[in-house]
C-alpha cells in the first residue's frame, strides 16, 4: 500500500468529526495499516531492550499520518479512540493466532511478524480478556470503551478522560470497577 | 447480567469503595437490606478489587512486547552447546521448550531447558537424571524418546524427538473428541504407562498437557521423569501447577491429581491409572470431574467428591466405558485397576467392539435408505423475498429435509450437471430432501437488484425455508454459505438441527487481518472481474477456477470457467465479491447452540485454514475434522471426500440419536 497523504488523513478525520460516517471506513484501512507496520517494527527483535509504550507507538502513527498544526485536539482524541480499536483488533488478532499455534504444530499464518512468537500462556490471557470484554460491553458499553482505551489504547486516565469528555475522576471510579469485575472473570477460567 | 442490574451493583460497589476498608461489610449490610445475593455479589467483587494489583494496568501492547523480551526467550536463534536452538515451542511449570537442531546429526530435537530453581538441589537433580535415563531405556513407540539428558553453561536439559502434532489440551479446547477417539487415546497412554511402570517408573504428572498427539494418529506420553523434580518443596508444586503471570494466576494441572498426591502421600502406578482416568473422563464429558474455585478446592474435591456420573454429560457413552472410568477413578487406590495392564486390556477390547460397531454402520446407512442416482430429478420453483426478490429453489431426493445455503457462484440448473457439485448433492439427497437455492445476483435468481447485502443472502435463506415450508432440518455451509448459516441457525436455533461446515470462514477476505499482499491480490482479483468476468476469452475466469481448483482435470476446470459467466454478471461478480469480502460472523459463533461439524481442507487457497479452526474453536462443542488436500471445494475424485462423506454421515445419525 502506498502512504497516503498527510493531507488526505486530515482531511478524511476532518471530515469524520463532521459526521461524516464513510470518512471513518476510508481511515480505518489507513491507521490499521500503518500501526501494524509500526507494531511490526516495534516488536521485531531489532529493537532489543527498547521499552515500548502504546502511546508512543500511536502518536508516531499518528505524527506519519497527520500535519499536527493543521488538526485540532479534537481530532487527536478521535485518532486515538480509532487507534485503541485497530490496535484492539491487532492484538487480539495476533494473540489468538498464537493461542491457537500448537506446540510443533505445522505451518499456520503468524500476523505479525514471523519472529513475533508471544509466549501462549500471555496470548490466550489477551484473548480472553477481549471476550471478557465483548461481554462486559453488553451490559456496561462505556466502561467497556474505558477498558478498550486504557488497556488496547495505552492511555492514562487524563487522556482517557479527554477522548471520552469525561472527569479523571469518573473515568477512575469506571475503570476500577471494570477492572475488579473483568479480573473475577479471568480467574474464573 | 442486564445493565439495570449491573448499575445498581456498579453503583453500590463503588460507594463501598470509597468507604475504608474496615466500614465496607457494614456499610453494604445496610444497603442490600434483605438482598443477601446482591450483597455477596459486591462482596466478591470487592474480594476482585482488592487482589487485582496491576492486573491490566500495563498496556495489552506493552505486555505482549515484555513477553518476547523475557530473558528466558533469549536462547532463540543462539546456539546452545551443539544446540542450534530454532525457536520456542512452548513453556510451562517445567521450563522452556525449544524446536532446536543438533548440529552433530543435522536432526530436529525438543530441547526443554530446566529452570534453575528446579536444579539447585544436587541430590534431586541426581534422582531426576537416573529416572530420566531409565525412562529413555523405554524405547516404546508411545513413549517420547530422549536423545540426551546433560547439562550445558549449569542449565540442565533435555533433548527428545521432535513431535509435529498438537498436545491433547489444545485439541481438547478446539472441539469435542469423541469415543472412539478418547478410547484410542486411552490405549496409547495406557500402553505407555505399562512400558514404564514394568521398569518400575512412575510418571507421576500424567495430564493433557504431556500427552501429544501426532498428526498420523500415534499418542506419545511426554517428560517421564521430570516429575521427581518437584518431589518435596510445596512451593515448587505450587508453581508447577499455577501458571505464573504477571497480571493473574490462572489454574493450571491441579485437577489431574490423585488423592494420595494430593494428600502428599506416596505414590505408586496407581497414581498414574488414576491420572489417566481424569483424561478419560474429560475427553468423553468435555469437562475435568473435580472442579473448584481455587486449587485448594479442586484438591478438597478430589479427596472427598464424587465426579458427576459420565452419562450425565454424555449420555450416549458405552456402559463399558463408564465403568472403566469409574474403576480408574476410586479414590481407595486399593480398590482401582491395580495395574496398567489391566485397565489397557479393557480398553483394548473396548476400542475393538467400538471398531467393528462403527464400519458396519458405515456400510450399512447407504443402503438402508439410499435411493440410485439415477432416479433423482430435481423441481425447480420460485419463491418472492420481502423486498420483492425472486429467488429459484431446487428440492431433490427423499427423506428428511437438508438445506444448503447458497454460494455466490451457484446456478441451480447448471450446477446439477456439473462435474464439481453434482456428486455432492447426490451424497446428501441418498437420504435427504436437499434443499437449494440460487442466491440473489445469482443463477436462476432476480439479477437486477438493489440490495445484495450479507443481511439479504440471510433473509434470502428464510424465504426458502419458508417457501418450502420445512420446520426442521440440517444445513450444509460452503465457503460463503457458511456464515449465512450460521447467522440463520443463531437466528432460528428452534429449526436448525444440525450444522455442517465445509471450506468456510466467519471473517470475509478483508476482515481476517489478511497481510497487506494478501489484501492487494484481493483488489487486483476484484479489477480483474470487473474487466475479464465477461469476456469470451476465458484467462480471467481460469485464474479463479485454479485459486478454487488448483487440483481439477480439465473438464473440471472448463466447466468453472463456464459457471463463473453463466452464473453472475460481471458487474454482480464485484458487488458480491465485495460484499463477501465484509463479512464479519465472528461475534455470532459463541451464540451457535446448534451441534456442529466444522470440515476444512489444509491447504485451501480461498478460505484459510485458520478460519475453520476459528470457527470450531468458538463455536461451543464444534467438532473439527481436517482433510488433506488443495481444493476449495470438495471434487469425487480426492482422498479427502470419502472422508468427508463418512464424517459427515456419523455426525448426522449420532446427532439424530441424542
Amino acid at each position: 500500500m502506498t502512504q497516503p497523504s498527510t493531507h488526505e488523513v486530515t482531511e478524511l478525520l476532518i471530515e469524520w468529526s463532521n459526521g461524516d460516517k464513510a470518512a471513518l471506513d476510508k481511515l480505518l484501512p489507513l491507521i490499521h495499516e500503518e500501526l501494524r507496520r509500526l507494531a511490526r517494527h516495534y516488536m521485531s527483535r531489532e529493537r532489543p531492550g527498547h521499552t515500548l509504550q502504546t502511546t508512543a507507538l500511536v502518536n508516531e502513527a499518528y505524527i506519519r499520518l497527520v500535519n499536527r498544526k493543521g488538526v485540532h485536539w479534537q481530532n487527536r482524541a478521535h485518532f486515538f479512540a480509532i487507534a485503541a480499536q485497530v490496535m484492539r483488533t491487532i492484538l487480539v488478532d495476533h494473540a489468538r493466532s498464537q493461542a491457537y499455534a500448537k506446540r510443533g504444530g505445522g505451518a499456520h499464518r503468524i500476523e505479525l511478524d514471523e519472529a513475533m512468537i508471544v509466549s501462549q500462556d500471555r496470548a490466550a490471557e489477551v484473548v480472553a480478556l477481549d471476550d471478557a470484554l465483548k461481554t462486559l460491553a453488553d451490559f456496561d458499553p462505556q466502561q467497556s470503551r474505558i477498558v478498550e482505551l486504557r488497556f488496547f489504547g495505552g492511555l492514562t486516565i487524563e487522556e482517557a478522560a479527554e477522548v471520552l469528555d469525561l472527569s479523571p475522576a469518573t473515568i477512575k471510579r469506571e475503570w476500577s470497577t471494570a477492572k475488579a469485575w473483568l479480573y473475577r472473570e479471568l480467574s474464573k477460567r | 447480567m442486564t445493565p439495570e442490574h449491573w448499575q445498581q451493583i456498579k453503583t453500590l460497589l463503588q460507594s463501598a469503595l470509597e468507604r475504608e476498608p474496615g466500614e465496607r461489610s457494614a456499610f453494604l449490610v445496610a444497603a442490600c437490606a434483605d438482598d443477601d445475593l446482591l450483597r455477596k455479589e459486591i462482596e466478591s467483587l470487592i474480594t476482585s478489587h482488592e487482589q487485582a494489583g496491576a492486573f491490566i494496568e500495563s498496556p495489552a501492547f506493552q505486555l505482549m512486547a515484555e513477553s518476547l523480551e523475557d530473558p528466558t526467550k533469549s536462547l532463540a536463534g543462539q546456539s546452545f552447546g551443539p544446540y542450534q536452538i530454532i525457536r520456542p515451542l512452548g513453556s510451562g511449570g517445567m521450563g522452556e521448550v525449544y524446536l532446536a537442531e543438533d548440529t552433530r546429526l543435522g536432526r530436529k530435537v525438543a530441547l526443554k531447558v530446566l529452570p534453575a530453581h528446579f536444579t539447585e538441589d544436587d541430590e534431586r537433580v541426581r534422582r531426576f537424571q537416573q529416572e530420566a535415563r531409565a525412562a529413555s531405556a523405554l524405547n516404546h513407540p508411545n513413549n517420547i524418546t530422549i536423545y540426551e539428558i546433560g547439562e550445558i553453561d549449569s542449565l540442565h536439559f533435555i533433548a527428545t524427538e521432535f513431535i509435529e502434532g498438537v498436545t491433547l489440551s489444545d485439541r481438547l479446547e478446539a472441539s469435542r473428541i469423541e469415543t472412539y477417539e478418547a478410547v484410542d487415546v486411552g490405549v496409547q497412554v495406557a500402553s505407555a504407562l505399562c512400558a514404564a511402570h514394568q521398569a518400575g517408573i512412575v510418571h507421576r504428572d500424567i495430564k493433557p498437557q504431556n500427552i501429544m498427539l501426532r498428526t498420523d494418529g500415534i499418542v506419545k506420553v511426554l517428560d517421564f521423569g521430570l516429575a521427581t523434580l518437584l518431589d518435596k518443596k510445596s512451593d515448587d508444586l505450587e508453581a508447577a501447577t499455577l501458571v505464573k503471570t504477571k497480571q493473574g494466576l490462572l489454574m493450571g494441572s491441579a485437577h489431574y491429581m490423585s488423592p494420595e498426591q494430593a494428600r502428599g502421600q506416596k505414590m505408586d502406578a496407581r497414581t498414574d491409572i488414576f491420572s489417566l482416568g481424569v483424561v478419560l473422563y474429560q475427553m468423553v464429558a468435555g469437562h475435568v470431574p473435580f472442579t473448584g474455585e481455587t486449587m485448594t478446592d479442586v484438591l478438597a474435591s478430589i479427596l472427598r467428591v464424587d465426579p458427576p456420573e459420565l452419562s450425565q454429560s454424555a449420555p450416549q457413552t458405552p456402559a463399558e466405558l463408564l465403568r472403566i472410568v469409574n474403576l480408574t477413578l476410586r479414590k481407595d487406590k486399593a480398590e482401582r485397576y491395580q495395574t496398567a495392564k489391566e485397565l489397557l486390556t479393557d480398553l483394548k477390547s473396548l476400542k475393538q467392539r467400538l471398531e467393528s460397531q462403527r464400519e458396519s454402520e458405515l456400510a450399512v446407512m447407504p443402503e438402508l435408505i439410499g435411493i440410485s442416482p439415477k432416479q433423482m430429478e430435481q423441481e425447480i420453483r420460485f419463491c418472492t423475498t420481502a423486498d420483492g426478490v425472486r429467488i429459484a429453489y431446487a428440492t431433490v431426493g427423499h427423506g428428511p429435509p437438508l438445506v444448503k445455503a447458497a454460494n455466490w457462484l451457484n446456478h441451480l440448473e447448471f450446477d446439477w450437471q456439473s462435474p464439481i457439485w453434482r456428486h455432492l448433492f447426490e451424497e446428501f439427497a441418498r437420504y435427504h430432501l436437499v434443499v437449494r437455492y440460487d442466491e440473489r445476483g445469482n443463477g436462476l435468481s432476480d439479477w437486477n437488484v438493489e440490495n445484495l447485502s450479507f443481511e439479504a443472502f440471510v433473509q434470502d435463506m428464510e424465504a426458502v425455508v419458508d417457501a418450502v415450508g420445512v420446520s426442521r432440518f440440517p444445513i450444509l455451509g460452503i465457503s460463503q454459505g457458511g456464515p449465512v448459516a450460521i447467522a440463520y441457525a443463531v437466528r432460528h436455533p428452534e429449526k436448525v438441527s444440525h450444522l455442517i461446515l465445509y471450506g468456510t470462514y466467519a471473517r470475509g477476505w478483508a476482515r481476517r487481518g489478511s497481510s497487506p499482499e494478501e489484501l492487494e491480490r484481493r483488489r487486483a482479483y476484484l479489477t480483474l472481474t470487473k474487466l475479464g468476468w465477461g469476456q469470451d476469452n476465458p484467462a480471467y475466469r481460469q485464474l479463479w477456477t485454479t485459486l478454487f481448483l488448483p487440483n481439477a482435470t480439465l473438464e473440471q476446470w472448463h466447466w468453472f470457467n463456464d459457471l463463473q459467466r453463466i452464473t453472475a454478471s460481471p458487474e454482480n461478480a464485484c458487488r458480491l465479491l465485495n460484499e463477501v469480502g465484509q463479512i464479519d460472523v465472528t461475534d455470532f459463533l459463541s451464540q451457535v447452540k446448534v451441534p456442529t461439524l466444522v470440515l476444512h481442507c489444509r491447504d485451501d487457497a480461498v478460505a484459510p485454514f485458520e478460519e475453520g479452526r476459528l470457527i470450531a474453536g468458538m463455536i461451543p462443542g464444534a467438532r473439527f475434522v481436517p482433510l488433506e488436500g488443495h481444493n476449495h471445494l470438495l471434487l469425487e475424485c480426492e482422498p479427502a471426500w470419502p472422508k468427508f462423506v463418512a464424517e459427515v454421515r456419523r455426525f448426522l445419525k449420532t446427532e439424530k440419536d441424542s
